[in-house]
């Protein structure tokens, strides 16, 4: 005879589908892809030059090609590349906003910030004599010479 | 006269980017002694580096009571003059510049102005003076690669990339710049690499693996592009872009029910995405669903006519149907809003083959043969080729 359930367990919940690193649901076996593969050829929408713009890479799947005859010939179709961001939808000089609390990385932004950061990291002296710091008139033999023991 | 000043260990800390806790110690010890010069650079720098100009002018003055000659406070002074608009302070900071006492921020500043000013070679001498007067300073670095940048000076840039990612291990920006260059020279492994070593001391910056994606991707390593994917989903699981980068590495790793599995959970948080219903619409091709991702292109340009992925899409498709004209209809009207863009160039040109204006196609096909992207530029080249 089955032992009577403990009312202070929970009860057993049925299993949870299988999860991928990602917190993805798991794909059934079942729906196992079986069509051409992809071959995918990333590349540059635009020349990189620029070094305050993004770069825009593109994916081209060229798997299953679509010929095009032109004449006699047969000519490779080419599909929309896939952007590898998504499209944000925002009116004219509208800014992205914060998804999930986490501030958008603006790279003009940023490039200000570091430049301005300049002032605060630069190793140069205030160009005047600092009586306890590295640029202290003192030279490195006196400030060693001041460690030295002392004859006696 | 004053004894010496008392602002080194405050200046350590401003050296160390705590901008702030150094802004507050200056202040104290300039309560102490109201004269001390060290402590009012260090506060004028600090508010410097926060673009706090107006409460820097003051300090800088009061410097320049003290010692009219002082260089740096001139130099300082002059830049926020500019910055506010009065052009002819930039003479003040080159001539600033030709003093034999001269120093990094003389020469920092005159170089900054004179970028702003659009004077790349009266900019660049002035920076690289900046550089001889403080070798370790990553900003002059990345400014002069900026410059070389700008003028298609890539391998430049990257000597001087490699040098300011090194000065500032813990900033992203040195890194992805040189990500950037690497990639402009057809050396995404190369740029992978770099981003890849740097994520090694900030693991959670979700710039840099935004930026391995996009180079592993380009680089053809599309494991690592997951790899990086999965931990921007993991840094922020409410971003829908992330989980459709993780879908475009799977894509690109041939992983094509689970690409779409991701797609289809990401377009319930972003519906109306063009990009994400055109890669949605892609994996369902492969699939063999073609009546479905017909439906969903042919929706899609009802509401973005102008998406340049989606009009491709849809002109493939017609193209494969035989009908010429729908591709050029929507092909065309996409290139109103992207007149340069390759691949709606290039299957332009294929329709306009396809219906029979053989002048037309190679004129269209001359055009994306020009594209920076290899595939479609050597696509065109050979249909130039079939076109005679």
């Amino acid at each position: 005879m089955a032992a009577p359930a403990d009312p202070k367990k929970p009860a057993a919940s049925p299993p949870a589908p299988a999860r991928t690193i990602s917190g993805e649901l798991g794909v059934a076996p079942a729906a196992r892809y079986a069509g051409p593969d992809p071959k995918v050829v990333c590349g540059l929408l635009e020349g990189a030059g620029a070094p305050d713009q993004a770069l825009k890479v593109v994916a081209h799947i060229t798997g299953a090609p679509s010929p095009v005859t032109i004449g006699s010939e047969m000519v490779p179709a080419l599909r929309g590349a896939v952007r590898t961001h998504l499209d944000l939808n925002l009116p004219p000089g509208e800014k992205p906003q914060p998804v999930g609390g986490a501030p958008v990385f603006e790279l003009e932004l940023a490039l200000t910030r570091f430049h301005d950061r300049a002032y605060a990291v630069a190793r140069v002296g205030p160009g005047v004599p600092l009586g306890d710091s590295d640029e202290s008139t003192q030279t490195g033999l006196q400030k060693a010479a001041w460690k030295l023991p002392r004859p006696c | 006269m004053a004894g010496p000043s008392k602002a080194g260990p405050a200046l350590r800390l401003l050296r160390k980017g705590q901008v702030e806790r150094a802004a507050e110690m200056f202040k104290k010890l300039l309560q102490q002694d109201a004269s001390d010069l060290g402590c009012m650079v260090g506060l004028a720098r600090a508010h410097l580096a926060r673009k706090k100009f107006d409460e820097a002018q003051p300090l800088l003055r009061q410097v320049l009571s003290q010692v009219p000659d002082h260089g740096e406070a001139q130099s300082h002074l002059a830049f926020i003059d500019f910055q506010n608009g009065n052009a002819p302070a930039l003479d003040v900071l080159k001539r600033l510049t030709l003093s034999r006492k001269a120093g990094f921020f003389e020469f920092f500043n005159a170089g900054t102005a004179l970028l702003q000013r659009g004077d790349d070679q009266g900019a660049q001498v002035a920076l690289e003076r900046a550089k001889q007067a403080d070798q370790k300073s990553p900003q002059v670095r990345v400014a002069l690669a900026q410059m070389h940048m700008k003028r298609g000076d890539f391998r430049d840039a990257i000597a001087e990339l490699k040098v300011a990612v090194e000065l500032a291990a813990t900033d992203p920006l040195p890194v992805l710049l040189l990500s950037q260059a690497y990639a402009a020279m057809g050396e995404a492994g190369h740029g992978a690499d770099a981003v890849g070593k740097a994520l090694l001391t900030q693991p959670q910056s979700a710039p840099l693996h935004e930026r391995m994606v996009e180079v592993s991707l380009l680089a053809g390593w599309p494991q690592k592009a997951i790899k990086s994917a999965i931990a921007l989903r993991q840094i922020n699981r409410l971003n829908p872009d992330y989980a459709y980068m993780h879908a475009v590495a799977m894509l690109a790793s041939g992983l094509v029910s689970e690409a779409r599995h991701i797609l289809e959970g990401a377009l319930q948080k972003e519906p109306k995405s063009a990009a994400l219903r055109q890669a949605l619409a892609q994996t369902m091709r492969l699939m063999g669903e073609e009546a479905k991702a017909l439906a969903m292109l042919e929706e899609t340009a009802q509401h973005k006519p102008g998406d340049p992925g989606v009009a491709a899409d849809l002109a493939v498709a017609y193209l494969k149907a035989g009908d010429a004209a729908k591709a050029q209809k929507v092909l065309k009207r996409a290139l109103e809003e992207h007149p340069t863009h390759p691949v709606l160039l290039y299957d332009l040109a294929l329709a306009l083959g396809k219906a029979g204006d053989k002048a037309g196609a190679r004129a269209t096909a001359a055009k994306a043969r020009a594209s920076t992207d290899p595939l479609v530029a050597e696509l065109a080249a050979y249909l130039l080729q079939r076109l005679g």
